[in-house]
């Protein structure tokens, strides 16, 4: 009993972990798509940034300075690439390839620039918290706070704060905006530049969890994608990330405890997505709950 | 008659012109012998890939400064199999064996993913190309290969065979296996689970994670089900991307103090384990990744091994040393282009026709330790194709590899599951 009361609770705040970390992700390319109208595809790359220069810069300035320069700077090169790659580019189609195009240039430069092989990252907070039989790493849990506060102050900022209603405003009717005199490229820039420099937290955060290699963005991408796909808001993303991420850990463990095989997370997964991607089917055929 | 100095040297240069339009009758008929290497040199086993080409090209470098085989050079031609098993199948079957209209390799050097040798076996049968296998599943000298394929360095199971006795001993006896769904790591789940209990061992159980490249790798969902308080022994089969998170896992959850992590050195050999997520993790590996672990009788004949690919005593590449060579496993191609340099010399192999003398040269050939069989003393078996070598335990130590024992060629057999020699050629 006591063993599967441990793995319950790890799976539990393992679930968190992951969830907020997806959360994160998924918050910044929802964002950019609420107010651009236009799937980032290059989001992934950001995400790999901030990962990499977390790595690279560790050993001179340490985790936590590492951390927010890295984040920084993949906000600034969001920012520099929103105003120099996609503003002038208008058709929908044309800005899908050009974001394919910056992610697959900033793949191989990294790994000309860091090698292909996969760097370990070191984990700035060791030590772990014992519970029934099971230890949970301390960093793992900062992960998950440092997520949710950031995403907490994302909450308020878009709530409270006069640029915060801007990025609304032009996600929610871009003419009216522009008409009451939103600097509406401006938003769009700064949206960008928020929305890559959450992917590259995103990035950072998780380095010292699975490492860090050129390729990472694109592992993650496909599931950011079907997360914003379904939650279809910024907030309903977030609330899809945690809800994903909590079933697939906690599956395996209940099922393993009913029947006595777990089912793989993998599996555990699809089933989810297959489900929510149901729902979502379901609801859009309902003319009703479509519109709500 | 006086000449001049422009005189002197027209005739010079027109001696010289003459000289070059002459055919010379010694090289018009012999034309180069084509080595077709199946990389994988982009994709995510391109870390390995590359140092494989690399060991390729710095055998025939070395075979035709030396004059060539039987006065005949050794040519590359190399193609990248993007770690997939269909794109390396593809690539073979176009670019080296003929498929576009270009002229057909007369060997191959497989890829090293287990699943692109599988793949591309029965293509080594239909074109009667002898093809060199650098995966390390199991299967590849067994019911995945044919009288065609052969395996230059060990398989999983001859790793098991090598290193059980001394894991056993000195790690413990009940063992929990994790491992990727991939072929090499599945082969290894399945050698240790069938060893484990024909010697009366405990498998606590057996985890078996997905291979998924378009996923984060989130391990610790499957370290969760770690029975901690009965396992004494965690094996782990991963690649390198799933190593790393494996370990930075394993290590946050306190698995690699609490548990001896073992497992075979291909998933981190291409890694840079300096990082102390490795420590007090254990390997069975090939060939020791640091010079000074090298057995002192193959110490003269590493150090030139090292030089001519390049790799530097502490394992890293000498021209950059944030790289890490997979050294555990890149001899196998560079034994590979001179297992085919010896068979050509012993039959007077001349053409493809003649490939049935070669390979019958090569089934139960024996070797002995030199420049070109760096790793030691070994022998390619003539039932399954497969090499036999000794293989080492070493163990990460504050961020370096060190050999804590050896086990011999003899303690590396096992009975062959498939005799290619009732193959017709």
């Amino acid at each position: 009993m006591e063993q599967l009361l441990g793995q319950f609770s790890f799976a539990l705040l393992n679930g968190f972990v992951w969830g907020w970390i997806l959360a994160l992700l998924a918050l910044g390319l929802s964002l950019i798509y609420a107010n651009l109208k236009w799937l980032n595809l290059a989001h992934g790359a950001f995400y790999m940034l901030g990962g990499m220069l977390v790595w690279k810069l560790q050993d001179s300035l340490g985790f936590w300075l590492a951390l927010p320069i890295s984040v920084l700077a993949a906000g600034a090169f969001g920012v520099i690439s929103e105003w120099l790659i996609f503003r002038p580019i208008h058709d929908p189609k044309r800005l899908l390839l050009a974001a394919i195009g910056l992610m697959l240039a900033l793949q191989e430069l990294a790994a000309i620039a860091f090698g292909r092989t996969p760097q370990s990252v070191i984990n700035p907070l060791p030590g772990a918290i014992g519970f029934l039989d099971k230890q949970f790493p301390v960093y793992w849990l900062v992960v998950a706070a440092s997520a949710a506060l950031v995403l907490t102050a994302l909450w308020i900022f878009l709530r409270r704060t006069r640029p915060g209603l801007w990025m609304r405003a032009v996600g929610q009717e871009r003419e009216l905006a522009l008409s009451l005199g939103i600097p509406v490229p401006l938003v769009y820039t700064a949206t960008f530049g928020l929305g890559t420099a959450l992917a590259a937290l995103a990035g950072g955060l998780i380095a010292p969890i699975i490492g860090v290699h050129p390729y990472m963005g694109l592992e993650i991408l496909v599931l950011a994608l079907v997360v914003v796909i379904i939650g279809r808001s910024p907030w309903g993303s977030v609330g899809i990330a945690l809800l994903i991420s909590e079933l697939e850990n906690l599956l395996p463990v209940v099922t393993q405890a009913l029947t006595g095989e777990a089912i793989s997370p993998t599996l555990a997964r699809v089933s989810i997505l297959t489900l929510l991607l149901g729902i979502l089917l379901v609801r859009a055929r309902n003319p009703e709950t479509s519109q709500s | 008659m006086k000449r001049s100095r422009r005189d002197f040297l027209k005739g010079v240069f027109g001696a010289a012109g003459t000289l070059t339009l002459v055919p010379w009758k010694g090289f018009a008929q012999l034309p180069p012998i084509l080595i077709g290497h199946q990389a994988s040199l982009s994709g995510f086993l391109g870390s390995y890939g590359f140092w494989h080409n690399q060991a390729v090209k710095a055998a025939l470098k070395k075979i035709n400064d030396a004059g060539g085989v039987n006065g005949r050079q050794l040519s590359l031609v190399t193609v990248d199999g993007a770690s997939n098993p269909n794109t390396s199948a593809n690539v073979m079957e176009e670019s080296l064996l003929g498929g576009d209209g270009s002229t057909p390799v007369d060997f191959v050097i497989g890829s090293v993913l287990s699943e692109a040798n599988y793949a591309s076996a029965p293509l080594a049968r239909e074109s009667r190309t002898p093809y060199f296998a650098q995966g390390v599943a199991t299967d590849i000298t067994g019911s995945k290969g044919n009288r065609w394929v052969f395996k230059s360095y060990h398989t999983v199971q001859g790793a098991v065979e090598g290193g059980w006795r001394w894991a056993l001993q000195n790690l413990g006896t009940r063992w929990t296996i994790i491992h990727s769904e991939l072929a090499f790591a599945t082969s290894q789940a399945q050698a240790w689970k069938e060893k484990l209990g024909e010697v009366q061992a405990e498998v606590v159980d057996v985890i078996s994670v997905p291979f998924d490249p378009a996923s984060p790798p989130a391990l610790s969902q499957y370290l969760n089900l770690i029975d901690t308080s009965r396992t004494q022994v965690l094996f782990q089969a991963f690649t390198a991307r799933d190593s790393i998170a494996f370990m930075q896992q394993a290590s946050a959850l306190g698995l690699n103090k609490s548990l001896k992590v073992f497992g075979i050195s291909e998933g981190v050999d291409a890694l840079n384990i300096s990082s102390p997520v490795f420590d007090n993790t254990y390997y069975i590996s090939s060939y020791p990744r640091r010079s000074d672990q090298v057995p002192a009788a193959l110490q003269a004949l590493d150090q030139e091994y090292r030089q001519l690919i390049g790799i530097a005593a502490d394992g890293q590449a000498a021209s950059d040393p944030t790289k890490t060579v997979p050294i555990g496993d890149l001899y196998g191609s560079w034994q590979a282009v001179h297992l085919i340099q010896s068979a050509i010399e012993q039959t007077g192999w001349k053409s493809r026709d003649d490939h049935p003398s070669l390979i019958l040269a090569l089934e139960g050939f024996l070797y002995e330790a030199s420049l070109d069989f760096p790793q030691g003393n070994g022998f390619i078996r003539a039932n399954d194709h497969q090499a036999f070598q000794s293989h080492y335990i070493e163990h990460a130590e504050g961020g370096s590899l060190v050999v804590k024992a050896t086990s011999s060629l003899d303690e590396s057999f096992y009975v062959p599951s498939v005799d290619y020699r009732t193959e017709p050629f």
